[in-house]
Parts: structure tokens; sequence; C-alpha cells
């Protein structure tokens, strides 16, 4: 019985029944795409982290383990039936008949990577048969930049400790990561089997030995435990890819926090387009309700039947979004290759399925479950009257549980209470202040109406007696051109970060370990040779001990894997880092002053404690403002420095520099390197730096950013792209939402149209009335979401990804006009179409 | 106003069926007449009110007002011709709801661009609702709904009145106020009014009772 009144009421309500599965559609499909990138996100870094520790699961050590500890993992890995690798990595000199180079040599074993690989000089990868020849015989491979600096090609042969070992092969790139944190020195691969001859292993000599583990059906949770039970040294690191990719993943998850955040609110607009239909849809409605009721139907059954009608659609809806993603999968997968040059999966999964279902379908029903209440409150005596009832309006209480869950939402999206709630407040002060601004123009309009011509007069009451209907489309618009303003210049901004004149000052080069005893040398050979270096600063490594002289806190050891915020993830991580510190008197091209004031000059003993500048996002996860006195213990003596300034770095320049700089005259005597970074215009330029600096200074390391930016870009093009997609999305559900009320809107007043035609108001008038309200209401929502976009992409710039707003002005504008002509163009076409079709109707309404 | 309807028919397709509301139907209304259209439901009163305000073209025949052919306008005559000429009274009132009582009132003024607000003032204070001029329709009762309805209708003085059942939505006593002050102020301005309706009592009270049977005149 239910069911048949279920099909009749689907039956009877296809416009309904249209757009609320259109307009969910495509909120649901944006959340799909978000969550299947996201998905897709954290396969791609797992799979990278797995390349950097060629493993599934590493047992890593800075000391040989002992017999005992061997015994006892060798057991464990039978016992589990695992398979498993060795991979030894130390640091030598290296020789060529012409020169020495210091080197990380790493020795593997059989089996040698699980995962990952390294890219030889011809753009093939390795592969299992490549890493087989270097334990038949003594073997070595390294990389393209030692090879520059050491003058050799593949068949010499270098001298590594007692060994002697031939050249097999040179390699541009190798995936894999250090043991030993960071690492600039150039790698070579060897096989275990020959690390006995070189005697480079004797009693305390350091080094990273590590077994490496592959996970087949293994349960990975379970496989750590039994290592870590028999493990007692926490010097031991029992390490997964999750802890091996901490900085790649983190910039992709803060993509796909801030990819979430954007489809919540596309989620959420497409929320306002379904009340509006549903309020519409019930308010008509009311009638019939009213006639079940007095056929004896309870007001619990009216409510099921309601209730059954929109779950229906709530699931053809998710399963039409799901038919979408699996059409777009494909195509979305093919314009990713193309952008970003390699694979990158979309993964639709189930848990992606379930997980997207679960959030729709609540929100759903949470939004539109309080109509239906108000609905079947209708009195029974409706029936009998032939005037038209108004939806009961619930008091706001009903609509609290909707309001904590896209609270809720927000904060499980973007993995952070304060961004959760940031993103809510400016919500509702955007919502807020939308409000104010319609209803002080309303009330402007309103006033205003009283003298003016009679189609200006009734476009303008149209608009200010319509509050609620208005508001809604004023509101929609508005989100959804702030939304897209948004997108426009958070893209704009980041791809001038990355380009332009950023671009033409970022450095090829960065040379690491210059000593003390060397700066007057490499100062006279950039004179000599006319070197373009970009940047020369002395390093010294130190930790922080104490703020205001409160000792830090150390890490919490042993904490439970449980629901842990982006913010918590960075306090740890800084709380208990060494830190590099530098000293310099003036600004570099890259940073700027935020807080405070630059050294007043030298620092000149007397002064004390010397002034200390702090890189502003480094300051503020720390905690520390201006005035703080800082204490560091650097070589065992305390350092004491009180910050004076706050810098902003703009460290896409990839210029090296530091979080904490002091004051010239303080750290001059203590230990020191140096760092330079240098600007090159060829490949040839390039190998002839390599060799000038290895041929003068042996110990010192070279480095190509390149490598670095191409990774960098990669993520760009990745979030470039996906900004697009969604935003494209937020476009259309933007337009969907907005073309459905408006057309709503506008169909809500077919009567007044018909009585104005019968009152003898021609059609023109008729018509510049409704141009009017819909110029107007476009316009206004459209200006204002220039200057609430604009501020909202200063605020997310500034705070979320620390970069400059880059206004598109001229791109942004033609953009927003087009969008205008396109929605007036259809308003009109509508109101011609209403205006038509009021002429056509007899006097019965 | 004279009106002459000679011969006219109207049908409607309905499907793949024509339905014919009115056959060969002719009808005289001198200048100043009120009269009763009476019928059942579906007897094609409504569309011969509709065609008597020119919002419905007849298939064949022909509608004289004043010894002009209505039909021989262009639309935009005929809306200024409406505006000019034609006040409307429905069953249900059709007041727009986003309007008040004055402001609804003034409305067939302000197409004619007519100064209107006084003269909206004089007509809500002639049926009796000088108290509720900036009152939303649905702050009113249905029988000051219709009062208010009434007023716009004659509030640019119009020689036709045409109402649809205007005492159809509305209680015993209510209709019968309202409608003596519809008939009061139609006679006293001498306006000529086609009342649609199917209560013979208040037809009674028109000076002319034409019976509409099957879209045909008896």
């Amino acid at each position: 019985m239910k069911l048949k009144f279920i099909q009749q009421t689907l039956r009877s309500s296809k416009e309904f029944n249209f757009f609320f599965i259109l307009c969910f559609s495509l909120g649901i499909l944006g959340l799909i795409l978000v969550e299947s990138f996201k998905a897709g996100v954290e396969d791609r870094v797992s799979k990278r982290a797995k390349n950097f520790i060629a493993s599934d699961l590493s047992i890593s050590s800075r000391r040989q383990f002992t017999e005992v500890e061997k015994k006892n993992i060798e057991e464990v890995i039978k016992k589990n039936n695992l398979e498993y690798s060795e991979w030894i990595e130390t640091y030598s000199l290296v020789s060529s008949v012409e020169k020495a180079k210091l080197a990380d040599l790493n020795f593997v074993a059989a089996k040698f990577p699980f995962y990952g690989g390294v890219i030889f000089e011809n753009g093939e990868k390795s592969n299992t048969a490549d890493w087989e020849t270097l334990s038949k015989s003594p073997v070595l491979w390294l990389s393209r930049d030692l090879s520059w600096e050491l003058k050799v090609k593949v068949g010499d042969q270098l001298k590594i400790g007692e060994s002697t070992f031939q050249v097999g092969k040179v390699f541009t790139e190798d995936q894999f990561s250090s043991f030993r944190g960071f690492n600039l020195a150039p790698k070579i691969f060897l096989s275990k089997n020959y690390l006995a001859e070189t005697k480079l292993m004797q009693f305390g000599s350091t080094g990273s030995f590590a077994y490496l583990l592959k996970i087949n059906d293994q349960n990975e949770t379970l496989v750590r435990e039994n290592f870590s039970k028999i493990i007692k040294d926490q010097t031991i690191k029992i390490k997964g890819p999750k802890e091996s990719s901490e900085q790649i993943a983190r910039s992709l998850n803060y993509l796909s926090d801030y990819l979430g955040l954007i489809t919540l609110l596309t989620y959420i607009l497409s929320l306002i387009g379904l009340y509006y239909f549903t309020h519409h849809f019930l308010s008509k409605g009311l009638k019939s309700i009213a006639l079940f009721k007095a056929l004896g139907f309870t007001p619990q059954k009216v409510f099921i039947l309601n209730a059954a009608h929109l779950i229906i659609l709530s699931l053809i809806s998710l399963v039409v979004s799901f038919a979408a993603m699996l059409i777009m999968v494909p195509v979305l997968e093919s314009l990713l290759l193309a952008r970003i040059g390699e694979e990158f999966k979309l993964l639709f999964t189930s848990g992606v399925v379930l997980k997207v279902s679960l959030y729709s379908v609540i929100g759903c029903l949470l939004s539109l479950l309080p109509l239906i209440l108000g609905a079947v409150k209708i009195p029974v005596n409706t029936v009998l009257q032939d005037i038209p009832q108004e939806l009961k309006r619930l008091a706001f209480w009903y609509y609290l549980p909707l309001f904590f869950y896209v609270v809720l939402m927000a904060v499980i999206i973007s993995h952070s209470i304060k961004i959760g709630i940031v993103f809510i407040s400016a919500l509702l002060i955007l919502v807020g202040l939308g409000y104010l601004f319609f209803k002080t123009f309303s009330v402007l309009l309103e006033k205003s109406a009283k003298n003016k011509k009679l189609e200006i007069k009734h476009g303008f009451l149209a608009l200010s007696r319509y509050f609620h209907s208005s508001f809604t489309i004023f509101m929609s618009l508005l989100l959804g051109v702030t939304l897209i303003v948004l997108i426009i210049q958070v893209e704009a901004s980041l791809r001038n970060e990355f380009t332009s004149t950023t671009e033409l000052r970022r450095p090829d080069l960065f040379m690491f370990d210059l000593q003390d005893n060397q700066e007057e040398a490499f100062k006279k050979l950039l004179n000599e040779q006319k070197l373009n270096v970009t940047m020369f600063s002395p390093m010294i490594r130190g930790r922080l001990t104490a703020i205001n002289n409160g000792a830090i806190e150390q890490k919490k050891s042993d904490q439970e894997e449980t629901f842990v915020t982006r913010e918590e993830e960075n306090q740890e991580r800084f709380r208990t880092r060494g830190v590099n510190l530098s000293y310099r008197g003036k600004l570099s091209w890259s940073e700027s002053i935020t807080k405070g004031k630059f050294f007043s000059g030298r620092c000149d003993g007397e002064k004390i404690p010397c002034e200390i500048s702090l890189e502003e996002s480094y300051a503020r996860r720390m905690n520390v403002n201006i005035g703080d006195k800082l204490t560091f213990d650097v070589s065992g003596i305390d350092i004491v420095g009180v910050v004076t300034s706050f810098r902003k770095v703009k460290w896409t320049s990839f210029e090296p520099n530091f979080f904490i700089l002091f004051q010239p005259g303080l750290l001059e005597e203590a230990p020191k390197t140096f760092l330079a970074s240098f600007k090159v215009k060829s490949i040839e330029e390039r190998r002839e730096i390599f060799q000038l600096i290895s041929n003068n200074f042996a110990n010192v390391s070279l480095l190509e950013v390149s490598e670095v930016v191409r990774k960098i870009t990669e993520i760009f093009e990745l979030m470039a792209f996906s900004i697009k997609i969604i935003s494209f999305l937020s476009l259309a559900v933007a337009l969907v939402v907005v073309w459905a009320v408006s057309f709503n809107h506008l169909e809500l007043k077919i009567k007044e149209m018909k009585l104005f035609f019968l009152m003898g108001m021609t059609a023109e008038k008729r018509e510049t009335i409704y141009k009017i309200e819909s110029f107007l209401l476009t316009s206004m929502s459209i200006g204002l979401a220039i200057f609430s976009g604009t501020l909202i992409t200063f605020l997310v710039l500034s705070f979320g990804f620390n970069i400059t707003l880059e206004i598109r002005a001229l791109y942004l504008i033609s953009f927003l006009i087009i969008l205008f002509i396109i929605l007036n163009a259809l308003l009109l076409f509508k109101i011609r179409n209403l205006v038509k079709r009021s002429e056509k109707a007899l006097i019965t309404f | 106003m004279k009106i002459t309807v000679e011969n006219v028919n109207k049908s409607f397709e309905q499907g793949k069926n024509k339905i014919h509301i009115l056959k060969d139907i002719s009808l005289n209304v001198a200048d100043g007449e009120i009269v009763a259209l009476l019928g059942k439901s579906g007897s094609g009163k409504t569309t011969l009110l509709s065609m008597l305000g020119g919002l419905e073209k007849p298939d064949s025949g022909n509608i004289t007002i004043d010894q002009t052919n209505l039909y021989n306008k262009t639309e935009s005559e005929l809306c200024d011709w409406r505006a000019q000429n034609i006040g409307i009274v429905f069953q249900q009132f059709h007041l727009i709801a986003h309007l008040t009582a004055k402001e609804n009132v003034s409305l067939p003024l302000e197409i004619l661009n007519r100064d209107a607000e006084s003269e909206a003032e004089m007509w809500l204070d002639k049926v009796g609702l000088k108290e509720r001029l900036t009152h939303y329709p649905t702050m009113l009762s249905g029988g000051e709904q219709q009062r208010v309805a009434i007023a716009r209708a004659m509030v640019s003085k119009p020689r036709l009145i045409l109402a649809d059942e205007p005492s159809g939505n509305l209680d015993v006593e209510t209709g019968k106020r309202v409608m003596d002050l519809l008939f009061d102020i139609v006679k006293q301005n001498k306006t000529t009014m086609v009342l649609v309706t199917h209560d013979e009592e208040l037809a009674k009270r028109a000076d002319r009772i034409v019976h509409l049977v099957a879209g045909k005149c008896q």
C-alpha cells in the first residue's frame, strides 16, 4: 500500500524529481571526485614512500645489529614467512685516477629493491636483472653528478676502501631515500657481497643498517607488533611508508584538505538547492498532505511516505553520480597523464562509495526531514479551505543537527579543528554579511520604489517583497561565484608563485659543506671564474632548548595512533627538531619583514642578547612572539637571542634560507659550514661548475635543484588540475542551483503576471519588471562575490599557503561578465516564456 | 458599454479530442446593464467571460464592443483597451500577495499612468477598508480580500466589470454583504457588468439572466 503511494508520488512529481536528482548528483559528484582524488593521492604517496625505503617495512639502525638482534629479526622473518633483503649505507671517499670524493655508498643484498629503482643515463629504469649484475662482479653504479666530479665513465675503475670497482652504469635519478636523514652526498650502489673486501666496516664504523621486508598477504600491523616485541633498543627504527614520506604526503594532504573544503561548499550549495526545491514541492503539496490525513493516515505515516520519496531520490542521485564517475575516471586519468606526465589513478573504491554515500545521505536527510516535519503539521481542515497555505517554518533547533554535521564534516575533511571551524565561521560570516547587505539593499529598494516608473517600482518590489526566495537566489549565486573567484585566484596565485619572475631567478645548483677554512679560497674562485652565485650563507647546527627560559618539552613517546590534526602533527615535528642557524645583515630578494624591525647593525657583544629574525610560520608554530628570548645549544654552548622581527620567505624561490637568522657578530666564531646556490645557463656550464668545485674543494657536495623543482612542479600541476576540475564542478552546481531556484522563483510569479496581463499591462512592461529584478539579483551577488571571493582568497593564500595574492582582474572580470550574460540570458528566456504563458491563460488560475 | 456577441464558436484541443465549449453563441448587453450568465460547470461561462475581456479569441463569429470589433485590435491595443475599460473580480480574489491592499488597488491606475495614491485610498474607504491600507492579503479575511478586489476592479472607472463567481469563496452572509457592495458600486457608476455564477439567487439581482447550457445560450 505504502509502496503504491510512493510510486504515485514519484510519478506525479517528475519536474521536482529531475531538479532534485540533477542538483544532488552534482553535489555528490564533487564529494566522490575529491574522495577518489584523496585515495589516489594516498595510494601514490604510499607507493612513492615504498620506493623511498625500497620495501613495505624496514628495520634500521645507525649501528651494526648484534648477533642476537640479527637472530631474533631473522626468526620473526622466517616465522612470518616474509621476503627480505638488506641495505647498508655508509659514507666514504671514492677515488678515481685523478680525484677523490665523499660519496654515499649503498651496499645492497639480493632481491633489492622490492620497490623503486634508478633511472639510467639512457632514460631506462633499472630492472631485477640489472640489480643482479651488481652481485656477480665488483661493479658499481654511480650518479651522474659524481661521474662528472670524478671525471669517470662506464668501464673506468674506482677505488673504495681497499677494493677496486668498475663503473657499470651511470644513473641520473634514484627513487630511494636515505636512512641518514638530510643526505646530499652523491650516491653509489654496489653489492653487499663486496662490502667485506672494502674493509670499510670495522668495529665502531658508522653507517645505516637495514632489513627490508616485503609484506604480501601478511597483516602489516601484526608483523610490526612481532618485531616490536623482540626489538628492545629504541635506536632501532621500524619504518613503514607512512613514516618515510612525511614531506610529500604533507603537501598533498594539504591539497586534498583544501579541495575537500571547496567541495564541501559545493555540497552545501547543492543542499541549499535541494532545500529550496523540496520547500517549494511540499508547499504545493500541502493540500494533498492534509487530504491524506483527512483520509485517516497518521502524521507518522505521511512523514514516512514523504521521507521515503526523498530517500529514493537521494539513492537515485547516488547511482547517477557513481555512474557519471565511472564514465569520468578514464577521461580524467588520461587528462592527468597528459598534464603531469605520469600516471595518476583516481581511486574510486568501495571505501569511497561507502564514505560518500554516508556523507551525502545523512546531510540530505538532516536538511530535508525538518521540512517534512513542518509539512505534516498542516491542519486537516485545510482540505476544506480554498486559501493557499504556507509551509510551517520550524524553529532553528530542528536544523541544529545539520549545523553540527556540517561542522563535523568540515573538521574531518580539513583534518583540522581550527581550519574546520574557521571555514564554518567564514561561511557563517559570509551568509551573515550577505543577509545584512541584502536586507539593507531591499529596504533601500522598497523606499526608493515609491515614486519610480511602474516597471521599475514593481521590479524593485518583486525583489524586496519576495525576500526569502530572492535571498536564496542571491546567496546561492554569492556562494557559487565566491567559490569560483576563490578557485581562479588561488590557481593564478599558485601558478604565479611557481613561474614568472621566481622561475627566472630560481637557482639551478646548491653547494653544501664548504668548511670554515675554505671560505676565502671559495670567494677568490668566484671572482676569478665569474660564477653566478645567487646566495652564499653560513650554516650552524644547533638545538632550541628554551623559550623565555622555559625548557622545550620533548617528544611524547609511544603515542597511540588516533585522529591527529594537522596542527598537532606540525607542533610535534617542530618541537623536537634540531635547527640550522645562520647570520646575515641583509634580507635576500626572496624575503620580507612582516613584523618588527630587521637587525640594527652588528651585535657588538655588549648589547646582549643579540637580535633574532624568525620565519613567520616557524614563529607561529613555535608560539613565539616578538620580544621572546630563545636559547640554543650550539656545540654545547648556550647562545641566547631576542626575537626582533618576523620574516616572510618565498620558499618557492628555492633559495637556501633559514627559519632562524641571527644578527651578525655573535655566531661568526661557531663551527659552521657554508651553503651557496648557483644559476647556470646550460648543462655544459653545470658540468664545468661540478668539475671546478670538485677540483678545488673535494669535500664539498653539489646538488642539482632541477630534480626537486620537477617534483614540486608535478605536485603543482596536480593541484592546478584538481582545482580546475573542482571549479568546473562548483560552477556547474552553482549554475544548476541558481538556474533552478530562479526558475522556480519566477514560476511563483506566474499568477501576478496573469493579473498584470488581465489588468492591461503590456508585454514589454511585464517583461521589464522581471528583467530589472533578475539584473539586480545577478549583478548584486556577482559584485559582492568579487569582493568576498578576493578577500577569502587573500586569507586562504596568506594563512594556508603563505603566498602572495595574484589578482587576475582581466581574466576574472571577463569570466564573470560572461557568467552574468549567460545567467541573464537564461533568465530572460524564462521570463519571455512565462510572459507568453501568462497571456494564454483564461481568467481561471 | 454596449456589447454584441454574434455567432461565436470556441473549441479547445484536449489530447486527440476537440471539445466545443461555445456553440454559435449570440448575445447583446446594453450600456449600464447587469447580465448574469448562469450555468453549470463546463457550460462555457468563464470562456465567454474571457472573450469579453479580450483574453481569448473566438474560432469564429464576432464580438463588438461599442461598434468596434475587439479582435481586430493588436495585442498592445487590446492591453490598453483592457486597462482603460475592464475591471475583473474573481472567485478566489487573486490579489497580488506581495503588495499591500493600497498597492493592489493602485495598480490599475499605475498601469494607466494616472495618479493612484489618493484614488486608491478613496476606493478602499468606499469598501470599508480605510484602516487596512498597508495590510498584505494574507493579513485580511476572505470578505476583506474580496472587497479589496472590488476596489481594484473599480478604481480605474472601467466601463465593463467582468465578475467570475465573486461570492463563490465566501460564506453566505459575507457573500451577501460583498455582493451588495458590488451591485451598489456598479449601479452608482452606471457600469456594465457581466456576472458569471451558478447561484440563482445572486443571478436574480441582475437586470437579465442568460442561461448557458452545453455551450449554447437559452
